[in-house]
């Protein structure tokens, strides 16, 4: 009785075992396991745990074919100041027409806002934001993480596998202390999985959506070195505010 | 013997008052005719001043009003003597405003004077001290005048105003420096 039943469990071990790596590849039945005593007697698990170290495959660079068929993957941000006599008029103005293009505001401030633009509407969103202010930085950068993107990929790939192989193992191990050393070994793995897809969730997202930091401030009136001079009509310099409004 | 016919003196001013009475009464119907005859022409004013603003006299100005809180519409009036077009003085007062002065030119659009006269809408912005303010400039050429409307308020207050200045605007008899046979 207790032989059939482990003699399942070591097939269902291989079952698994084989579908981390590659079910097609695993149709026939794996050696039979070595049986230590008369067969009366519990059986014993003689084949060594692999460690973790074993276990987890060392990080694939991805090819350069891997390369070429994925599709490029850019990461893009900008730093917007503008200047305005109406600063808080045109922060409200540009997170207006920025929500219009599908912006979304993150942070926002006295006078700043941290908006994410649809990668799409990255161009548009700066061509608005120079038409609602006087623009004076304008610091646009861009990323390519293609590569990044599909080494972690292949990362992952690679760590699922070896989750998979750690689970055929926790499966095999029949003593407590190998349970627990096993056990430690999946969550090692499983946590790099998350580590990884974090980082790939992150790296998609931004690809899709670039953040924009703008601050609005006060146009200081400018200096009177910096007006144009000489007029060919001294009469038109007495029309204005300083004029027309009641002293 | 025929009985004597007496006449006193009294009825005969009362003929006399009548008689005046008429008379006056025919010169006053007379005069009213003449009047009715010949309708009066109404005075033409620059513009009407619009709801919420009075008129305010001020030197340079030929029309100015205010509000209660000092927002203002103004019109002046220049012989065209150089004979430039609309768009050769909305390139003058352009360069004046935002190089000259400044300002920030945030619209312009083309309007047209209760009279017909083509003009030009230049709206800007600029604060005096930490106060942003609204600074709208219309121009109206003929070939006499040149008329400006110039409309001004804080920018809070652009709400209140707005409508007031594009009444003033409207209501624009530009022609109205002109000689009295070319309007």
């Amino acid at each position: 009785m207790h032989t059939t039943s482990h003699r399942a469990v070591l097939v269902l071990f291989a079952v698994l075992a084989c579908g981390g790596l590659d079910t097609k590849l695993c149709a026939e039945e794996p050696p039979p396991l070595p049986i230590v005593g008369n067969g009366m007697e519990p059986e014993v698990l003689v084949e060594p745990v692999e460690t973790l170290e074993e276990t987890v495959a060392p990080p694939v660079a991805p090819t350069a074919d891997a390369l070429s068929a994925t599709t490029r993957a850019r990461t893009r941000q900008a730093t917007i100041a503008v200047r305005s006599f109406t600063p808080e008029q045109t922060l409200e103005a540009i997170v207006a027409n920025l929500s219009e293009l599908g912006g979304t505001v993150q942070s926002s401030n006295t006078g700043s806002a941290r908006i994410y633009v649809p990668d799409t509407a990255f161009e548009e969103a700066l061509a608005t934001i120079n038409k609602l202010g006087e623009v004076v930085v304008e610091d646009v950068s861009s990323e390519d993480v293609t590569l990044e993107r599909v080494t972690l990929q292949a990362r992952i790939q690679e760590l699922e596998a070896s989750r998979q192989r750690v689970k055929g193992m926790l499966a095999k191990s029949t003593t407590v202390t190998d349970s627990l050393a096993v056990e430690r070994d999946l969550q090692q793995v499983t946590q790099e999985i998350e580590t990884n897809q974090g980082r790939l969730n992150y790296l998609d997202s931004r690809v899709r959506s670039a953040p924009l930091d703008v601050s609005v401030s006060m146009q200081a009136r400018p200096q009177a070195e910096t007006l144009r001079r000489g007029r060919p009509f001294e009469w038109v310099a007495q029309y204005g505010l300083e004029a027309i409004l009641p002293r | 013997m025929h009985p004597k016919l007496e006449t006193s003196s009294r009825p005969r001013s009362a003929r006399n008052i009548l008689l005046l009475g008429l008379a006056l009464v025919f010169a006053a119907l007379t005069s009213l005719a003449g009047q009715c005859g010949e309708p009066r022409e109404a005075p033409v004013t620059w513009t009407a001043t619009p709801k919420g603003f009075v008129q305010s006299p001020e030197g340079q100005f030929v029309y100015r009003a205010l509000s209660p809180d000092g927002s203002v519409i103004g019109i002046r009036h220049r012989l065209n003597e150089q004979e430039g077009d609309l768009d050769f003085w909305t390139e003058v007062f352009e360069l004046e405003m935002v190089n000259g002065k400044g300002y920030k030119e945030l619209a312009k659009s083309d309007v047209t004077s209760k009279d017909g006269v083509k003009g030009r809408l230049m709206t800007f912005e600029y604060a005096q001290g930490d106060t942003p303010y609204h600074y709208e400039l219309a121009l109206y050429v003929t070939p006499k005048s040149l008329v400006s409307v110039e409309a001004a308020t804080e920018l809070a207050s652009l709400d209140r105003y707005k409508v007031g200045f594009e009444s003033a605007r409207a209501e624009l008899n530009a022609k109205l420096g002109d000689p009295k046979d070319e309007r």
